[in-house]
């Protein structure tokens, strides 16, 4: 579905991601590991298609086609799905009408006709049961006013709604309570399935508890350094990142 | 170093190298002002001709202008221009012998801040020009920064020494066509400083000059002018201070900055003039033309100020961003008291491309008096991507006081983000009580509160000038509540 | 333009309304001596800067439109006997004590010579008295007015008083078609009163329309303005809050483009204690369009404890539009709580990715950032009917269609 290969980014001419190797499948969950600063969520940023990193070398295909190509709602609609580290907040823009809006671009695009407001309601109200998220919210503006666990909730919602093939998740679980936690965690497990694929980038083994990863990775100076199956998570929560910075190296911190 | 009594000796003694100054005690124009006291003023300099003549021009200028401005948040009386004296050298004084006889009003001063002259130079290796009166006297260090190619000197002098720069630069910032009082001093100004970095220097110490105000009934017009040559850093304190006067004292200096490619300026002020009584008698006008100008693409100029004294303040040290990548900056603490009025901000003009410009003001009034911030950003039509951020806050000490904010704010170009913010409110009565708790009066608590509220300005000021300046908020806030 | 100011008002003070009323010709005959002294307002002043009025006012004629049938406005359909509403020479003309109390005492003349115009002009205009103790749930939506006229100024005048612990909801839109509406309105509200004041410009005219509201003791006042076009509009809104427990509530969203220019100026005068004000001013700026705010809060000396806050937004859409905003306070008061800001920049960037990365396209995701960036005033708005009609405007004028 996802690969990528020898990827390099940078900002404002600092460079980032020096070279990163990934191949994601259908029905596989992949964990992306990794000190502060190290690069994950630069590395979602630029799937997701944020401008102001600038691509110096490597490639990124979704599905056989340029992913590095595309706008960023392009993407969207094939199906890549960022769950944002800090969902901004947009006040004056009101969270249902927003969503209705991106559904129907996203079907649109696919081929398939436009949802009517009924049928779209029944649809969001569905979700809402998947990922017990509170009905007040979809009344406010966007993000606005929500509490961390609630945005990031919100996010999982949408991600519902919108059913992508590649959902990335940006330290989705940092700041999380461990109920809210374990809600975010459910609706993902929830919305996993055999075409699908999920990123889960992460600070923390914590997460992975409750969505068990296929394979690991540890991503440190711009590069992922070691892969393994999801023992390497509880090796690095057991020994923290230090032994990592040693054996990689005097490599300085982006 | 020389202590106070060597810089007096020097002052009073000094063989003034072009012997204009031959009969020192009578060296007052005329009062009033004609084509007659320019060429006083120009020929007691002993001037050439080319700046003669451009006082001149600045000077018929001036009479085609009617009146003063008007559209300060200030009231005066109207100032009789014709009853002024253009022209002041010192005094001879030969019975200054010791610490005591120099300047008792300047040493109380001093006393209560907590410094003295000595002190100060000690402080860190500050290169002192002191101005009395008008005619620039004293001028230390400037074999050791001579030696880098920096020129530090009094006006006087560089018009003699480096006719050529003040040719090249005198009047390009402010025109002499400017403002009133820009005018004004084009055509009279007495003497001030100059300055001149080359290229690639950093100049290794904080130039500076202190001003003050001894003669009664004479107007002040100080020039200052300071270039940064390519990416040349300087920094530059200036401080004033004045001793009790009964009659108001205009004041209309001009500073002008310029700043090449990659110069870097910061121009620090403490003004604590004589604000006038308790009763709002006396006190100097000061109605300042400072601005500068980023010349050169990533040129950046920072004007900070502590404005304590003065009975009006009409200032507003501005920057032309010019340069693309240019930056400019405006901090400010002013504190009025009694029945001072200050009118002050600044204007920050956008023009070139990426250009940045923070304006930080922070206003305390206390007793009868009025505290306007007026300030203008101007965002020109080419500046793609330029910046400004503004905050301006207003703190008030009593209930006859006023605090006013005038921003103007002028976007054509749809790349430009500005923010303005203001807020206006009281000294908090429950922070003043935690103090008074804790022991201390309330005096002394409005001291440290005012203080903190305006920390953000003074960690512009360097060093040597924020112990002065914040023992200067507490001294200028005596007694404003009552 | 040197008008004869006193000949014209000399040659048509007998056929004007109410020139048997004592105050009011008083007030005429003092409006005339004003203009002389103020004339027309030019951009050299202050009050009028970065503004077209120059090039507006010139070559105009001052219209003198005295006759019985000037003003061609229904109000039948709007009559109720809650409430009396009337054209203003039907007030004027049968005495109604109200016209006699209030009618030109409340505006100043001060601020600009047109304000004076009006008032030595004006033959007509609205009429609305809410009596005390009265609840309208209605709104009044006042129906389109027209003036038999040919170009020039002309004057309509409005007044509006809402009795005391009454409470009334009025929609205006204006409409009139000439080369320029100079319209005064003014505006008493009683103790414990409140007025929910809704304005919509959308007509390609030129106009300047004061406000002068005096609010009582615990009185309410929200104005909303939405102005979605205009050659030349001008809002002056000035508020007087003369009582304590005051509330003063001013919001405006504006979306102009052409070569027009939107000005708002509002003067919130608090003058006792206690009291509150909200301004917020936001709009889009597109084309050759220039926008004007100037927001003055002003404090006296026993108006502690006030609470004032302002703020105003902007975006540019365009590289030759042009906003230029003065935010002020003036403070002679100290136990207060005074705050404004003003901004003018884009779309927030991120929240444009963020909508762009849930699949919607970039065009659509910015007009929805923009009609967000409108929300804050549309919701001031309280009657759900009339909110739903400006939303549906401000949209169709951002081009989205949903």
């Amino acid at each position: 579905m996802l690969v990528v290969k020898d990827l390099k980014a940078s900002v404002d001419s600092t460079k980032i991601l020096k070279g990163i190797n990934l191949e994601v499948k259908a029905g596989e969950v992949h964990a992306i590991m990794g000190p502060n600063g190290s690069g994950k969520s630069t590395f979602a940023s630029v799937l997701a298609g944020r401008e102001e990193y600038e691509i110096t070398g490597g490639s990124a295909t979704f599905y056989g086609e340029d992913l590095l190509d595309l706008s960023p709602e392009d993407r969207a609609r094939k199906g890549l799905f960022l769950a944002f580290q800090y969902p901004i907040e947009i006040p004056g823009v009101n969270t249902t009408n927003f969503l209705r809006t991106s559904l129907n671009e996203v079907r649109k695009f696919n081929g398939q006709e436009p949802l009517n407001g009924a049928d779209f309601l029944k649809l969001m109200k569905e979700k809402m049961k998947v990922i017990e998220i509170d009905k007040s919210l979809t009344k406010r503006s966007v993000n606005e006013g929500f509490s961390g666990g609630e945005k990031k909730k919100s996010e999982i919602f949408q991600m519902a709604m919108l059913e992508p093939k590649l959902c990335i998740l940006d330290e989705t679980d940092s700041g999380l309570d461990i109920d809210a936690l374990r809600v975010v965690a459910d609706g993902v497990n929830r919305l996993r399935n055999k075409d699908n694929a999920t990123v889960i980038i992460t600070h923390y083994q914590r997460l992975l508890d409750y969505i068990v990863p296929d394979f690991v990775h540890i991503i440190y100076d711009g590069r992922i350094v070691k892969s393994g199956d999801k023992s390497l998570a509880l090796t690095l929560e057991e020994r923290g990142y230090d032994w990592i910075k040693e054996e990689f190296g005097e490599m300085t911190e982006a | 170093m020389s202590n106070e009594r060597e810089i007096i000796q020097e002052v009073t003694d000094r063989e003034y190298k072009y012997g204009f100054v031959t009969e020192i005690e009578s060296e007052l124009a005329p009062k009033g002002l004609t084509e007659d006291t320019i060429h006083f003023i120009s020929n007691k300099k002993n001037e050439p001709e080319w700046l003669l003549e451009w006082r001149l021009k600045a000077f018929r200028h001036w009479q085609t202008l009617k009146e003063a401005p008007k559209w300060a948040h200030v009231k005066y009386s109207e100032i009789d221009f014709q009853d002024i004296i253009y022209y002041a050298a010192p005094k001879k004084k030969p019975e200054l012998e010791s610490l005591d006889e120099v300047d008792p009003e300047l040493l109380k001063m001093y006393d209560k801040l907590g410094i003295s002259l000595d002190e100060q130079k000690k402080l860190s290796g500050v290169a002192v020009d002191v101005v009395m009166d008008s005619v620039s006297v004293k001028t230390t260090f400037t074999k050791k920064l001579k030696e880098l190619g920096i020129i530090f000197c009094s006006f006087s002098d560089a018009v003699h020494e480096y006719p050529e720069l003040v040719k090249q630069y005198l009047g390009t910032v402010v025109p002499y066509t400017d403002n009133f009082y820009a005018t004004l001093n084009s055509a009279v100004f007495s003497d001030g400083s100059f300055c001149y970095i080359p290229k690639g220097v950093r100049c290794p110490m904080e130039l500076s000059t202190y001003f003050r105000i001894n003669e009664a009934n004479t107007g002040q017009f100080e020039r200052t002018l300071l270039i940064a040559d390519e990416d040349a850093y300087v920094s530059y304190l200036e401080g004033c201070t004045a001793p009790m006067r009964d009659e108001n004292q205009l004041h209309a200096a001009v500073v002008e900055l310029v700043a090449h490619k990659g110069a870097e300026i910061k121009y620090s002020t403490v003004q604590n003039w004589y604000p006038g009584n308790k009763d709002g008698i006396g006190g100097i006008y000061n109605f300042v033309t400072k601005r500068g100008i980023c010349k050169g693409d990533y040129s950046k100029i920072s004007w900070t100020q502590v404005e304590t004294g003065s009975a009006i303040t009409w200032k507003y040290p501005s920057v032309i961003l010019l340069g693309d990548h240019s930056v400019g900056e405006f901090y400010s603490v002013a504190v009025t008291n009694n029945y001072q009025q200050a009118d002050t901000g600044t204007k920050m003009l956008h023009i070139g491309k990426n250009t940045m410009s923070t304006i930080i003001s922070k206003g305390i009034s206390g007793g009868f008096s009025n505290n306007s911030y007026r300030g203008l950003v101007r965002i020109g039509k080419n500046a793609h991507n330029a910046r400004n951020f503004s905050q301006c806050d207003s703190l008030l000490l009593g209930d006859r006081c006023g605090a006013h904010t005038f921003p103007y704010i002028e976007t054509s170009n749809k790349s430009a983000v500005v923010e303005h913010e203001a807020t206006t409110s009281k000294v908090g009565e429950d922070q003043i009580f935690y103090c008074n708790q804790r022991g201390l009066d309330t005096e002394q608590a409005i001291g440290l509160i005012v203080n903190g509220y305006c920390k953000e300005v003074m960690k512009q000021l360097p060093m040597e000038f924020a112990v002065e300046a914040q023992k200067l908020l507490s001294i200028s806030l005596e007694g404003s509540v009552g | 333009m040197a008008e004869d100011y006193r000949s014209l008002f000399e040659g048509h003070r007998e056929s004007q309304p109410g020139v048997a009323c004592a105050t009011l010709s008083h007030a005429r005959e003092n409006s005339v001596l004003e203009l002389e002294s103020l004339g027309l307002p030019n951009n050299r002043l202050e009050y009028w800067k970065y503004s077209r009025i120059g090039k507006v006012l010139k070559g105009l004629e001052v219209n003198v439109n005295a006759n019985d049938d000037a003003l061609n406005v229904d109000l039948g359909h709007l009559k109720d006997e809650q409430f009396e509403i009337s054209s203003l020479r039907e007030a004027i003309l049968a005495n109604h004590p109200a016209i006699e109390q209030y009618l030109t005492k409340l505006a100043g003349t001060k601020n600009t010579g047109l304000t004076a115009l009006n008032t030595a002009f004006f033959s007509n205009g609205i009429f609305i008295h809410i009596p005390d103790n009265t609840i309208v749930e209605e709104p009044i939506r006042l129906p389109n007015q027209t003036w038999n006229v040919d170009g020039g100024i002309i004057h309509p005048r409005n007044l509006i008083v809402v009795g005391k612990n009454s409470s009334v909801s009025i929609i205006s839109q204006t409409n009139t078609a000439s080369a320029l509406i100079n319209t005064v309105e003014e505006i008493h509200i009683s103790e414990n009163a409140e007025l929910k004041h809704y304005v919509l410009q959308d007509t390609d005219i030129s106009q300047v329309t004061s406000s002068f509201v005096v609010q009582k003791r615990d009185s309410r006042y929200t104005k909303v303005t939405t102005t979605l076009n205009g050659t030349f509009i001008r809002n002056n809104v000035n508020i007087h809050l003369e009582g304590t427990g005051c509330e003063a509530n001013l919001y405006g969203y504006y979306h102009i483009n052409n070569k027009n220019q939107v000005d708002n100026h509002t003067i919130v005068e608090h003058k006792e204690p206690d009291c509150v004000s909200n301004e917020l001013y936001v709009g889009l700026l597109d084309d050759n369009a220039s926008g004007i705010f100037n927001g003055r809060v002003w404090v006296h000396q026993d108006a502690q404890r006030t609470n004032a806050f302002q703020s105003n937004k902007n975006i540019l859409l365009s590289d030759n539009a042009t906003m230029n905003t003065k935010p002020e306070l003036e403070i002679y008061a100290d136990d207060v709580k005074c705050s404004h800001g003003a901004t003018i920049g884009q779309v927030d960037q991120e929240a444009l990715f963020y909508l762009r990365s849930r699949g919607i396209p970039e065009n659509i995701a910015m007009s929805m950032l923009l009609q967000g960036f409108s929300v804050e005033v549309t919701d001031k708005i309280a009657d759900a009917k009339f909110k739903h009609e400006v939303v549906e405007m401000i949209l169709q004028k951002l081009g989205q269609h949903q």
